[in-house]
């Protein structure tokens, strides 16, 4: 079940550049996607299957603004009207494509899946980009073989760092008996919590010294399909056990987080880590990417085999834990949009 | 008191939806006093909390006592408090066992009847029953299978003809017909019920035939309460100072659902804290799993999803 009336994150802006060959076909929320980006730079997305017999438009070739079928040869402009059908000279008015509402912002490709009226920018999320000047953001992606829904559970509790990223972004005990703040927002949660006189993790141990502690503040913006935007900031552990800490600030970063469904049991995620200019030391951020990188495939590995039981048990009662707050306000937020989407729209009359 | 026993939490079992079994050793492994069949302890919960918990181990056992302790939906300390606090290797002060619910021991049939956690005193009886080779057979009443506290045990001890389970929610919530099950009864049989009251006068009233010494009640337990204990009581939302009135079948979530007011939930069953409020006045009836000591003690917060007023008016700040 999807959200339509949301701006879905169609990946890096540089994977859709000026080549030839950059035509990028994408599966977002059970619809194909064709991406590709015309001479003014202006990126378009279309459905990614040819009006007359279903063949991949991204098999195809830009020409201009538009875009070419190459199995019959139709080509589309950029707003999916049909130009040319060779071989004959009128074109029914029914031989289009759909063209999505897409804006470009902080190098990501941003898709709207639901009505083009209601597609308004305001609504994509906040994030910080790999080409804003005060950060060193890293950038990355990776194919996840789940459903959206459990990264949304994995990412709105973040109790999981203890147990399954002991070796990159996690560890400590502390993480595992942390007790965030979820605030509901119109479109996610957000979510704050400190951990405090923590160990370094496994990914950035070696530059630290060795009986180093450190307080660390998660500062989360989650909104939906899942968005997850977070302000992570470390500093040399202080005495205070409430609020800011009083250590020094030693790594203030941002890391960006899209996790695009695909259909039911397949997700794109695109995500990036970096410091701010002022924190930074040569490389680390390079570091950061590449700790990303790990900690997403142990999260993978357990995403995966997890959503492998859950298709085997779908009516399976679970049980609940307390650190499924998160998770459960960040769901019902997704379920009340969708609930709400559904009961908006017109009602078909029957045949 | 020398009859008081300090005994340590050898283990904690999940037996059912909401019912713990709690084994009690003597650390020094000497034998406890010997119990009969029916047998209770009184639990020192501290803080002036006592609480009464049948045995329902085999009453042949000298090394171990075993308590079944239901979690009350209303519990307001005893049971809450061993579901929420009492861990493994801990010591609880106990009395020695006591018997108000003792069997006949030449009846030549036993009939039991047990509602929910009332099972316990009656599965001591059964396992004497076992071991003396009487003939036996139960009536088992729980609310659903999940609840079923020794499900296991019970079948592996007696045969289908020996045991008749009813399950309310199998039987789309009907209640266990005691008139048609004690009419196949013989006279002769002693009849022992423990369960909630309601179960409980329904056997009292299907045997008001048989002579008074013949049946058999455990009235002491005030732990399976039923939703007939759960009292209505008020919620205001502070924004828009609207009043409700939360029903005793009803919970908070419910109504304000009912009315329009949607607050995120997931569980609806006191597990998750998706459905935590923070409240501005009145005092919470906490029955979550999820909220710390202090913050129940603090009555500024609360699960609208279980939780319920201890009183009149809850204030929500909403």
């Amino acid at each position: 079940m999807f959200l339509k009336n949301a701006w879905y994150c169609g990946g890096w802006d540089y994977e859709v550049h000026q080549g030839r060959d950059a035509i990028v076909s994408r599966m977002i929320a059970g619809e194909r996607v064709v991406l590709y980006r015309k001479p003014d730079g202006g990126v378009v997305a279309l459905e990614d299957r040819c009006p007359h017999r279903q063949a991949a438009l991204s098999l195809g070739r830009k020409e201009g603004n538009s875009l070419r079928c190459l199995y019959h040869g139709m080509k589309f402009n950029s707003e999916g009207v049909c130009e040319e059908i060779p071989g004959q000279t009128t074109i029914p008015e029914r031989a289009c494509v759909r063209a999505y509402p897409v804006v470009e912002k902080d190098n990501w490709i941003w898709v709207w899946m639901g009505e083009p009226a209601k597609a308004d920018p305001k609504l994509i999320c906040f994030s910080v980009g790999p080409s804003d000047p005060n950060w060193h953001i890293k950038t990355s992606q990776m194919r996840v073989e789940t459903n959206y829904r459990w990264e949304i559970e994995n990412l709105a509790d973040l109790s999981h760092l203890t147990w399954v990223h002991p070796n990159t972004v996690g560890g400590d005990r502390a993480y595992g008996d942390i007790k965030p703040i979820h605030t509901i927002t119109p479109r996610g949660i957000n979510t704050l919590f400190w951990v405090r006189s923590v160990a370094p993790t496994g990914s950035v141990k070696h530059i630290f010294p060795e009986d180093m502690k450190l307080d660390i503040c998660f500062d989360i913006q989650h909104t939906v399909p899942c968005n997850w935007i977070m302000r992570f900031r470390a500093f040399s552990a202080g005495t205070n056990t409430e609020g800011e800490s009083n250590g020094q600030l030693l790594v203030d970063t941002w890391t960006c987080q899209a996790v695009t469904p695909r259909d039911e049991d397949s997700v794109d995620y695109y995500y990036s880590w970096g410091a701010s200019k002022e924190t930074e030391i040569k490389g680390l951020s390079d570091l950061l990417g590449g700790a990303l990188d790990e900690a997403f495939t142990e999260d993978r590995i357990m995403l995966e085999a997890q959503h492998i039981r859950r298709k085997e048990k779908p009516n399976l009662k679970m049980i609940n834990i307390s650190h499924d707050a998160g998770p459960g306000k960040m769901l019902w937020v997704l379920d009340k949009l969708i609930r709400e989407e559904g009961q908006a729209q017109p009602v078909a009359e029957p045949a | 008191m020398t009859n008081i026993l300090q005994l340590e939490v050898s283990s904690i079992r999940s037996e059912a939806k909401d019912v713990l079994v709690l084994e009690l050793r003597a650390r020094s492994g000497v034998p406890l006093p010997a119990f009969s069949a029916g047998s209770h302890l009184e639990v020192n919960l501290g803080n002036g909390l006592i609480r009464h918990y049948s045995l329902c181990n085999d009453p042949a056992e000298r090394d171990r006592y075993c308590i079944g302790v239901g979690l009350a939906p209303s519990s307001r300390g005893g049971s809450r408090r061993i579901h929420d606090l009492v861990r493994r290797g801990d010591l609880l002060s106990v009395s020695q066992p006591r018997n108000n619910f003792p069997l006949v021991a030449d009846a030549e049939q036993y009939c039991f009847v047990a509602g929910g956690i009332g099972i316990t005193p009656i599965l001591s009886m059964i396992r004497w029953c076992v071991a003396a080779g009487k003939r036996w057979q139960l009536f088992y009443c729980v609310r659903s299978r999940q609840r079923a506290a020794f499900y296991e045990d019970i079948k592996a001890l007696g045969n289908t003809a020996a045991v008749h389970f009813h399950v309310d929610e199998e039987r789309a919530g009907q209640f266990f017909d005691a008139e048609s099950a004690l009419r196949t009864v013989p006279a002769t049989a002693h009849v022992y019920c423990c369960g909630p009251a309601p179960l409980m006068r329904a056997v009292q009233g299907a045997g008001r035939d048989r002579p008074s010494d013949h049946v058999h009640f455990e009235w002491f337990s005030a732990e399976p309460k039923t939703q007939e204990d759960l009292q209505a009581f008020d919620v205001v939302v502070r924004s828009s100072k609207q009043r409700f009135r939360v029903g005793a079948d009803q919970s908070i979530l419910g109504v304000l659902e009912d009315n329009g007011i949607l607050l995120p939930s997931a569980c609806r069953e006191g597990l998750c804290g998706t459905c935590q409020v923070t409240v501005l006045s009145g005092i919470p009836d906490h029955r979550d799993t999820v909220l710390s000591a202090e913050q129940r003690a603090s009555n500024q917060t609360m699960l609208v999803c279980v939780s319920r007023a201890q009183s009149e008016v809850l204030e929500l700040d909403l």
